[in-house]
């Protein structure tokens, strides 16, 4: 397409030559995956444009496809997830490479906590280091000596990938704990096939309506022995959870019933719900709530959204928990350093997708170099999601990154440090200025693992840092999301 | 079902009808005091709307714009409309994995037609088109429960919800006007402005039209109470709620016993007697007749809710 084929509305549109745009190429052309979706844009004003948008954003909020802010007042101020309308695309031959790789690294990941909880060996072989095991928080004593059904821990993972200015693609991070977003994914599909239907039958967009139906096979996969019509159910913190829009949906979706805590209870080492003809046993619950809540006679006594004794009932393997508890332990920031040899060390091969290079600021000397060049760096805690606790050392204050040395110091294992790695862009309507502008964008990618099952959703999400610069591309954050079309 | 999802099923049902009949009360109440210019009118009919929602208001001079505030948008009173949508939505927000997309979108939309309804301009000129799509969106809501919703025990104990609120809410407007109409004949009312008040009675319950068509003549207090208790194939009839009630308790029961003391066999027995009762037996007292028919819907709540809904 030649430059003066480009839609309206991306004149103007200001290339940042030096990174990588997923739209145009750094010649200001536009990349041949976008090619037949700019031809259908053709002349779309910007004021049609804001209006398709306006009309997705309002289905979104009639929907229901809203995270609620309870801080704000006790009605509960009901925000859209950011959403834009312009899909981001990634080739079908890409995609097969991230898919592959998604799948090798949680194998990896699933092969690592089982030893970790068993017999241990790869600490014993010294590829990770154990004190590193033994002082993340997120390994639980509760685990060990135990198989879950299935012998699968990570049933759901979320791993996040981002495109560097090279064009290639890295795993930032690996989240097996409860990953969320995976409505948004389909909450956009839908929204992106009623807007732009006809160009979407054209480009023959990899489908990803089939995941809640792939994921209620993987539930099922892994029940207990001996179960062959398991009672599946979520577990919600409720309604009053960010995520619960999700919750609800992938109940609905899958028809099984979404419960909270207080719906449960433990009797002769079996899992009941309370219902109107009384008790009925629950098999798999896929828990949307943390370990630490999960059990308060296991962990946090106070805790008011678990089940007591559902720790008993999961030893005994009379019910099977997605995620397992204990999963944290292999998202840790410190840990995904060794994800490269804990990959080779299990299946005896080379990673497919490479980790972003990471400093241990417990090691002394990776702790010299990150306070030799903090400024130049991002730096981590290790056992945070969301975005929250990050330090980016090109946009931080002098006070910051004196204090940022302070905290590493005193807690060196609680952080790790990245080079700034230079986010792809992508372009995306801005409201404020009513135009196309670049923005950093990651990808988070959506895989299933059940009992002889690997899947990964087509795609994922694409999450936006809407601020202009800004890499963090959390929700929490100001992020807004994209759909992503493989084709 | 899980017992906390039916609970908030029912009570969804519930706060759907509350929304429904204190929108039409306040709508009724207040237009119809329009017609008559009388001060004393207007303050009845004040007093009147503030008594639906519970509030008791012994000022003399009523402040005709706290009372239209304090049924349509105070969230602290628990029978303002914009209280029982609130309501509806987190209670069906808890339930919604039982129920339709289309259904959620309905109650969602209503919810941000109240949210977002400008206080100011309903104090002064909105009165009427708030309250109208206020029953339109009722309306609306009650359609989809009962065709986009399969017709199981979901769909039993919204209807539950529905049918019990709405004997209640009839139960307590007849009081109301009962009073009221009392009130106008102790203060020598002509006939015409009794006959006047007893229509706004039947208006306020969608049941003036289907009188006129039963009874053909002016309406009267002894025979309106008698259409809205006993009449047995009219939908806003105490009788026909209580009788619904009973077949969807039937329906979702466990068992074919029907144990002594249940709400099963509590709401088969008043219904029963409301079957055969006649207006001989309300109209000596019919103030004591209605309050203690109210009691037993308040104690089929208790019942209903200890059998099916505690969790």
């Amino acid at each position: 397409m030649a430059p003066d084929e480009i839609p309206a509305l991306f004149k103007g549109y200001r290339l940042e030559k030096s990174k990588f745009d997923e739209v145009f190429t750094s010649q200001g052309e536009l990349r041949k995956t976008y090619k037949t979706l700019f031809r259908h844009l053709g002349d779309l004003s910007v004021e049609k444009y804001k209006q398709l948008n306006e009309s997705a954003k309002l289905s979104f909020l009639l929907q229901g496809i809203t995270f609620a802010t309870y801080n704000e007042n006790n009605e509960g101020i009901e925000r859209i997830f950011p959403f834009d309308l312009l899909p981001r695309i990634i080739a079908k031959e890409e995609w097969k490479k991230i898919e592959a790789g998604v799948i090798q690294r949680n194998h990896a990941i699933n092969l690592l906590l089982h030893d970790l909880y068993n017999e241990k060996k790869i600490l014993k072989s010294g590829a990770v280091p154990a004190d590193l095991i033994y002082s993340c928080g997120n390994y639980l004593k509760q685990m060990m000596d135990f198989t879950p059904s299935g012998g699968i821990y990570n049933h759901i993972s979320g791993t996040d990938i981002i495109r560097h200015s090279d064009g290639n693609f890295y795993i930032l991070e690996d989240n097996v704990r409860c990953p969320s977003g995976v409505s948004y994914v389909l909450g956009n599909r839908d929204a992106l096939k009623k807007t732009f239907s006809n160009i979407y039958k054209k480009l023959h967009v990899q489908m990803v309506v089939n995941y809640t139906e792939e994921l209620f096979e993987c539930m099922k996969s892994v029940a207990p022995e001996g179960i062959d019509e398991p009672v599946c159910a979520i577990l919600t913190p409720g309604i009053y959870n960010a995520a619960y829009y999700e919750h609800t949906f992938l109940a609905h979706s899958m028809g099984v019933q979404l419960v909270e805590g207080r719906d449960l209870f433990v009797e002769n080492g079996f899992l009941y719900m309370k219902t109107i003809y009384g008790k009925k046993k629950i098999d798999v619950l896929y828990r949307r709530i943390d370990d630490e809540y999960l059990d308060p006679l296991a962990f946090k006594p106070d805790s008011l959204l678990g089940v007591p004794g559902l720790m008993n009932v999961y030893r005994e393997g009379n019910i099977t928990l997605l995620n397992a508890p204990g999963t944290g332990v292999a998202d840790d920031k410190a840990v995904y350093i060794y994800m490269p040899e804990i990959i080779r060390y299990y299946l005896d091969e080379e990673p497919i997708l490479q980790n972003v290079q990471t400093y241990r600021c417990e090691k002394p000397d990776d702790l010299k170099y990150i306070l030799e060049h903090t400024e130049e760096l991002v730096i981590k805690p290790v056992n945070m999601s969301g975005g929250y606790g990050i330090y980016i050392g090109s946009k931080a204050t002098a006070e910051e990154t004196e204090e940022i040395r302070r905290i590493i110091k005193s807690q060196p294992r609680s952080y790790i440090a990245q080079p700034i790695m230079a986010l792809s862009l992508t372009s995306t309507f801005i409201e404020e200025t009513n135009s196309f502008e670049p923005r950093h964008v990651d990808l988070r990618t959506f895989c299933l693992m059940g009992k002889n099952k690997s899947y990964v959703l087509s795609g994922g999400l694409s999450r936006v840092a809407l601020k202009k610069g800004s890499l963090i591309v959390n929700s929490s954050q100001g992020g807004g999301s994209k759909d992503t079309w493989v084709i | 079902m899980l017992s906390r999802v039916a609970d908030s099923l029912y009570w969804f049902g519930r706060y759907i009808e509350r929304a429904e009949h204190v929108s039409r009360f306040l709508r009724v109440q207040y237009f119809s005091s329009l017609e008559i210019q009388a001060d004393r009118q207007i303050d009845l009919a004040l007093k009147s709307i503030l008594a639906m929602v519970d509030i008791e208001h012994h000022d003399d001079k009523l402040l005709e714009e706290f009372a239209l505030v304090a049924v349509a948008m105070e969230t602290t009173n628990t029978s303002s409309i914009k209280f029982c949508i609130l309501n509806a939505r987190e209670n069906l927000r808890g339930s919604r994995d039982h129920i339709s997309a289309e259904l959620w979108q309905l109650v969602n939309k209503y919810y941000r037609f109240i949210v977002d309804y400008p206080e100011e301009y309903y104090k002064t000129q909105g009165l009427y088109e708030f309250t109208q799509k206020a029953l339109e969106n009722c309306a609306i809501i009650k359609y989809s429960i009962q065709n986009s919703v399969i017709h199981n025990e979901a769909w039993a104990l919204m209807k539950m919800g529905l049918h019990l609120e709405r004997a209640i809410q009839i139960i307590r407007i007849m009081l109301i006007k009962l009073q009221d109409v009392q009130k106008l004949e102790e203060s020598g009312m002509p006939a015409s402005v009794i006959s006047y008040e007893v229509a706004t009675l039947l208006k306020s319950v969608e049941a003036l039209d289907m009188y006129k068509r039963v009874y053909r003549t002016s309406p009267s207090i002894n025979q309106a109470l008698e259409f809205l208790t006993l009449n047995t194939i009219f939908s806003r009839s105490v009788t026909y709620n209580m009788s619904a009630l009973q077949q969807f308790l039937l329906e979702i029961r466990p068992t074919k016993i029907i144990k002594p003391n249940s709400v099963t066999w509590n709401v088969g027995r008043t219904t029963e007697y409301l079957k055969y009762c006649t207006i001989e037996d309300i109209e000596k007292r019919p103030a004591e007749f209605l309050h203690k028919i109210l009691n037993q819907a308040y104690n089929f709540h208790n019942l209903l809710t200890k059998e099916y809904l505690s969790y």
